[in-house]
């Protein structure tokens, strides 16, 4: 069984589904870090950008970087409506209370979905043939695996550099950290809330995408949204390089988990990359203890 | 000589606004402890939980099967319920575990009942409370450790798992299928088959939950759970065993929730693992926030509105007029609809009444009591 184990197959379908994992952490990690909250709608906002591309592709038969720019500007304004009209109403209740408003803006957002495009399986339409390419080790590469991984570690590093060196970047941080002194220093920071849940519905969007890419766009694309908690968790809900970290963790573990157990394994799997590492470190790889006042 | 000095206590000046302010507190504000212990506190409350008892009682009688069947249905969900909100609202633990624990529940009874198919239930039902309180103990774990939304992830992590393994077990048992569970009965006494019987049955164990709540909270250990939900490190100071106290929490609900797994292993007959999906935690966290957190009753009518609102949009889709526009596609998109609405509902409640139904219930009862210095703002 170790002899014949494809070491070139498992770490390129490893690499390949850490980049939409990456995906997935960024959209609960944007805007956990800005608002302390767990969008737990991620899932339904990542089956809606790939749905939006749907009909933007077939039923207005749009070109396809206006399609997916017009569905990812939808689901950025979306996201940033969501955190307008729902979350910010609820600004200084307990977290566990915005979460609970997220479940039921995902069940929502699920119904609506069902309504508008019905039951049955979506097939995005393909710019160019998808191909696959046989590297050494025994490993298969298809163009939408490899598109996935170049788009996640280009977002990263484009919200890497973005919170280290804009001046956006900056004053986001700020008013993540201490959102009264940061309004007291001229940071509007509402704007700037809207602005991460926005980009984190870009993430989502991308996650999406690939998702539809690779699979067929269904209801069933929502329930993907949960596994986001595990890199997001191993990045302490706050770094982006631990995110980063945690998606490439969470895909080898998980890979080589379903060869073992089976397909149906995967959430449990998921499940139990993130109960290791909450009880291990719950504040991340990179994280620090966080003082705890009474 | 004052009464002050012979040690009675001084004769309350009588104020002119004495009456209000009597009623004011009895809003609220218990005087004695007499009145803060008693279960049943002015004669309005024992009126209406008569009225109560005699309306669920006769309801098979008054408003026809239909109803019944979905009472039935609230009555099975209340335990879970009930159990969830001693943990989530009182002890202050978050939870997503609850279709875990029924599943633990429901897997127990398929076994018990597959192995020993002559086993009474009423060995059944406590042996599945028992297991699940068994994995609750060990649930409770990274109660010890992390708190709040880390508990909540935690406890979404072990669903995953549970149910994961519940469906290696079934795999492995009994296949696709599922696992079939004989009638409840008592030989040579009764067998529960007909809808009527489950109704009755079921609400006994609604009602126990009930009492068990309501009486939970005037002891020692509930005292102690609220002691760690509004404070931990309070908590241990003055006392309170906080481990104890978390553990406590986990390993009761637990129970009721397992026990609760094997009434709905008998009620539905058929077991199989995909019936114990993410939704129907959520449902029984939904019933919890709608109802209130803390209140017994509020969970009771929290359930009734989560369960009973999608029987009831059916009930207006089915015998809304034909000619009334949109009834087509109100009636084809129906299942969606309910959803949609059931998601608006726990949105609504949580930007609108965040405490619930019972503080939608007891601004109704403030604002009686107040009249005519009723203001809005008289029972917040």
């Amino acid at each position: 069984m170790i002899g014949s184990f494809p070491v070139g197959d498992v770490v390129v379908s490893s690499i390949v589904l850490g980049g939409a994992y990456i995906l997935l952490g960024l959209s609960w990690v944007v805007i956990f870090r800005a608002t302390r909250v767990l969008n737990v709608a991620v899932g339904q906002f990542m089956a809606l950008g790939a749905y939006m591309s749907f009909t933007f592709l077939v039923t207005f038969k749009l070109p396809f970087p206006i399609a997916i720019f017009l569905a990812l500007a939808s689901i950025a304004l979306f996201a940033g409506l969501t955190f307008h009209f729902f979350v910010r109403p609820l600004h200084g209740q307990p977290h566990f209370v915005v979460v609970v408003l997220t479940i039921g803006w995902s069940i929502v957002i699920g119904g609506a979905i069902s309504i508008i495009w019905g039951p049955d399986l979506h097939v995005l339409p393909q710019p160019v043939p998808d191909t696959v390419y046989l590297l050494p080790l025994g490993a298969r590469l298809s163009t939408y695996g490899a598109a996935t991984v170049v788009v996640a570690v280009l977002t990263a590093t484009a919200l890497v550099l973005f919170f280290r060196f804009s001046r956006l970047g900056i004053r986001m941080r700020a008013a993540a950290e201490l959102p009264v002194l940061a309004s007291q220093s001229g940071v509007n920071i509402t704007v700037l809330f809207f602005i991460a849940w926005a980009l984190a519905g870009i993430c989502t969007t991308f996650a999406g995408i690939f998702f539809g890419y690779t699979n067929v766009v269904s209801p069933a694309v929502a329930a993907i949204g949960l596994r986001g908690l595990t890199p997001a968790l191993i990045g302490g809900f706050e770094s982006l390089p631990g995110t980063i970290l945690g998606a490439f963790i969470l895909a080898f573990v998980e890979v080589i988990g379903v060869r073992i157990l089976g397909g149906a394994a995967e959430d449990a799997i998921v499940a139990a990359v993130l109960l290791v590492f909450l009880m291990i470190r719950p504040t991340g790889v990179f994280g620090q203890a966080e003082v705890r006042r009474v | 000589m004052s009464d002050i000095a012979m040690g009675r206590p001084a004769e309350p000046v009588q104020s002119p606004l004495e009456g209000i302010w009597r009623r004011m507190a009895g809003s609220r504000l218990k005087t004695s402890y007499s009145t803060e212990l008693a279960l049943f506190r002015s004669w309005p409350q024992r009126v209406a939980i008569v009225a109560g008892v005699i309306f669920v009682l006769t309801l098979p009688q008054t408003l026809g099967p239909y109803a019944t069947g979905v009472a039935t249905i609230i009555a099975l969900t209340i335990p879970g319920a009930i159990a969830l909100n001693l943990l989530q609202g009182v002890a202050g633990q978050v939870s997503a575990g609850n279709a875990a624990f029924l599943g633990i529940g429901a897997v127990v009874t398929a076994f018990l009942t597959g192995r020993y198919p002559s086993i009474n239930f009423l060995i059944v039902l406590p042996l599945a409370g028992l297991v699940a309180a068994a994995v609750g103990a060990i649930v409770a774990l990274p109660a010890l450790r992390v708190r709040g939304l880390y508990l909540l992830i935690s406890t979404l992590a072990l669903h995953q798992i549970i149910v994961y393994l519940i469906l290696v077990y079934q795999e492995q048992s009994v296949g696709p299928a599922g696992w079939f569970i004989p009638v409840p009965s008592i030989p040579g006494l009764f067998s529960i088959e007909k809808p009527i019987q489950w109704y009755y049955f079921l609400l006994v164990f609604a009602a126990i939950s009930m009492l068990l709540m309501s009486n939970i909270l005037r002891t020692r250990i509930g005292r102690a759970w609220i002691a760690i939900r509004d404070g931990d490190i309070a908590a241990e100071i003055i006392g309170v065993n906080v481990m104890m106290g978390k553990v406590q929490a986990f390993v009761l609900t637990s129970f009721v929730i397992g026990v609760q797994g094997a009434l709905f292993a008998y009620y539905v007959q058929v077991i199989q693992h995909t019936l114990f999906t993410f939704d129907i935690a959520i449902v029984y966290i939904s019933i919890v926030i709608i109802g209130g957190m803390g209140s017994t009753f509020g969970t009771v009518l929290g359930a009734a509105l989560v369960v009973g609102l999608p029987y009831l949009l059916q009930q207006i889709a089915v015998n809304a007029p034909s000619d009334f526009p949109l009834a087509n596609l109100f009636l084809l998109h129906i299942f969606d609809l309910q959803i949609v609405v059931y998601g608006l509902m726990i949105m609504g409640f949580l930007l609108f009444a965040p405490y619930g139904l019972v503080q939608l219930w007891r601004r109704v009862i403030g604002f009686f009591r107040m009249w005519p210095f009723s203001t809005d703002r008289t029972s917040r």
